[in-house]
């Protein structure tokens, strides 16, 4: 497996899959450095596909880990306010902040197994991968991301009016 | 037919496997078919929020910081990690809570194992297994491809935790009365009633679990995977009631 190339097309999906999931960028960045290093240090092989599953499994699992409490998630989302990405105009700005702090807070309102198969979901992964990934059987995916979305949704001022 | 789940519709806007009925269902029935469509909206409303949490990533640094981690560990990887142990810790080499050493008439690791008296010293360095023996715990070390547990006698009720622990070896503890034995790359026990303790070090790339015969885990920290249904998997460790 070629370093350079495996790493370049995962870590960035990597990294923004943790740090939505942990709230912490630099959590998240130790996490997906972590899960990779895992990968090559396993000698890990096979398809893409079945690849990026792995490596989203192993996050999933190292972020579980390390957060077992969901306090101190909630103390490093308060210690580490978001950052803008990019300087626009001051109203757009502040626009984009505040949508990103309510998706932000709207996913620290559910529960760690619900943020888990919407952020699963929403990083592209197939029912079977995101059961396998959290430890569910693959027929009840549905409803519990039916579940989610809706808590989601619900925690989400204006969300329906977004689309 | 009933209107359709929540879930049934959120698997049939995700293309997953649904029966054929159901989507047929879905097409034809009006309350469902709106259903289906807010589904829809609603999955572009959480895209389009979740969108927004996303950040550039700077992938250079890091991959500079993963590669050197990798050369670093593999660099410090010992030449020889055959079943040994330090010469340190010879003198409790089954460390074995103060058990007397026995050997087991009959025992199913002598195909495996040489002779060895009963209450022998046994050189770690130079012996890669080692007959039963009765104590309180056994300690090996972990061969570069991973580990084999095996369990025996073990009672139906009894509960066995398997618990992924930093320190680099792994150790199995179980009642007063129990045996152990170990080869390379594989230890065994045979249970006396009670609760067995299994630790093993995080980053083993495989363990395997096989109790009384049947084979009821295979994995690793990261990606375990549960053959049985009476294991369940916590943040660490994974609960078995047999």
């Amino acid at each position: 497996m070629d370093f350079d190339a495996t790493f370049e097309e995962h870590y960035p999906d990597l990294v923004r899959y943790c740090r939505r999931l942990t709230g912490d960028g630099d959590v998240a960045e130790d996490m997906a450095q972590e899960s990779l290093l895992r990968l090559f240090d396993h000698g890990v092989e096979g398809s893409n596909n079945g690849v990026r599953a792995w490596l989203f499994k192993t996050a999933t699992h190292l972020v579980r880990d390390r957060y077992r409490v969901d306090k101190n998630r909630q103390r490093l989302l308060q210690a580490n306010p978001v950052r803008p990405v990019a300087r626009e105009s001051p109203e757009r700005d502040l626009e984009r902040r505040e949508a990103r702090d309510m998706a932000r807070a709207a996913l620290e309102t559910l529960s760690t197994r619900d943020r888990e198969i919407l952020l699963m979901r929403y990083s592209g992964f197939s029912y079977k991968e995101i059961a396998e990934a959290i430890d569910v059987a693959t027929n009840s995916v549905g409803t519990l991301l039916a579940r989610a979305e809706r808590r989601f949704e619900e925690a989400l001022p204006g969300a329906g009016e977004a689309a | 037919m009933s209107h359709l789940s929540d879930g049934t519709i959120v698997a049939i806007r995700d293309g997953a496997l649904v029966a054929g009925d159901a989507r047929i269902h879905a097409m034809e029935c009006p309350v469902c078919a709106e259903a289906l469509e807010d589904a829809g909206r609603r999955a572009a409303a959480i895209e389009s929020a979740l969108s927004l949490t996303s950040a550039a990533v700077a992938v250079d640094d890091a991959k500079a910081r993963v590669r050197a981690r990798l050369d670093a560990r593999r660099a410090s990887e010992r030449p020889r990690r055959r079943f040994s142990l330090p010469l340190g810790r010879a003198a409790g080499l089954l460390l074995l809570a103060g058990g007397a050493v026995y050997a087991m008439p009959g025992s199913p690791v002598r195909d495996w194992v040489g002779e060895i008296g009963v209450g022998a010293r046994v050189d770690p360095l130079a012996s890669t297994s080692q007959e039963w023996s009765r104590a309180g715990s056994i300690e090996v070390e972990i061969p570069d491809e991973g580990i084999h547990i095996g369990l025996r006698s073990v009672r139906p009720g009894t509960v066995v935790q398997l618990l992924w622990l930093d320190d680099p070896i792994a150790r199995i503890t179980a009642a007063e009365g129990s045996s152990y034995s170990f080869a390379e790359g594989r230890a065994e026990a045979m249970v006396a009633p009670g609760p067995v303790r299994i630790e093993i070090f995080r980053d083993t790339p495989t363990v395997s679990l096989e109790v009384n015969g049947r084979m009821v885990f295979q994995g690793s920290a990261s990606t375990p995977s549960l053959l049985e249904s009476v294991g369940v998997r916590e943040s660490d460790r994974v609960v078995f009631t047999f």
